[in-house]
């Protein structure tokens, strides 16, 4: 049956594409908490900008495309909470800079970074997943 | 083009071929859940090579021992209002496409 065929095609090209795509990890990649930060703000933003290229021509079907903009709304969320305590992070770095003191509240300001990173890792995946197959 | 994107081309030309036994609509359907996936896995293969282009430029950054700067951020920023207004946009068009909910102004209650 050419369905049957078809359907064997499809697993085996699914799973080279999740292969090429799971490979990379900027995350993993980045050793001080900012560096990570970074890394995770930016794989959320490039996973967002991939969707955001998949809508654009309007021909996936509208399930898969109400699935991929939910994701890319809860990623663009987590996104803009985790510049917030970079930004929180990079003002108590200032701080600490003038005044020795408020040590306490730089390494609060990167455990509360550290956590989000955390928290954005798994979306990342969740992002990858999306784009790879919208399953 | 791409290999996996060639050969997946190259079956949906098939498929469709009546004379190779496609043209039936159950290969029409798999004509059409074939371009869907062709276009996901280009996708999928943009992503990858964004992020691996993304995951050197970290590790670049670690190896130098230096913190990313706000202009990073900035960056980025940008680039995700940018991706969000495309997708309000599909938002917008595919909930103009979903069927409207029933009206009660439709369905008067009867007077008994």
């Amino acid at each position: 049956m050419v369905s049957r065929a078809f359907a064997q095609v499809w697993i085996a090209l699914a799973l080279v594409a999740i292969s090429a795509c799971a490979a990379f990890n900027p995350i993993s990649r980045a050793e001080t908490v900012e560096q990570k930060a970074l890394a995770a703000y930016g794989s959320l933003v490039i996973g967002v900008e991939q969707i955001a290229e998949l809508l654009r021509p309007d021909t996936l079907p509208d399930d898969v495309q109400s699935r991929l903009i939910a994701v890319s709304e809860r990623s663009a969320a987590l996104a803009t909470a985790g510049l917030a305590a970079y930004n929180q992070a990079q003002t108590a770095r200032a701080q600490f800079e003038a005044d020795a003191s408020t040590q306490g509240r730089l390494n609060a300001a990167l455990i509360n970074l550290d956590s989000w990173v955390t928290r954005a890792d798994p979306v990342v995946d969740d992002l990858k997943s999306a784009i790879r197959g919208a399953q | 083009m791409d290999a996996i994107t060639l050969a997946l081309t190259a079956l949906a030309t098939l498929i469709r071929n009546p004379i190779t036994g496609g043209g039936s609509i159950r290969a029409e359907e798999n004509v059409r859940l074939l371009q869907h996936l062709i276009q996901l896995i280009q996708g999928g293969r943009k992503t990858a090579e964004a992020l691996k282009e993304f995951a050197e430029r970290i590790e670049a950054m670690a190896a130098a021992g230096h913190n990313p700067s706000p202009r990073d951020f900035t960056e980025f920023e940008d680039r995700l209002t940018a991706a969000m207004t495309v997708v309000a946009e599909a938002k917008a068009r595919v909930r103009s496409r979903e069927p409207a909910p029933p009206s009660d102004d439709l369905n008067p209650p009867m007077d008994q």
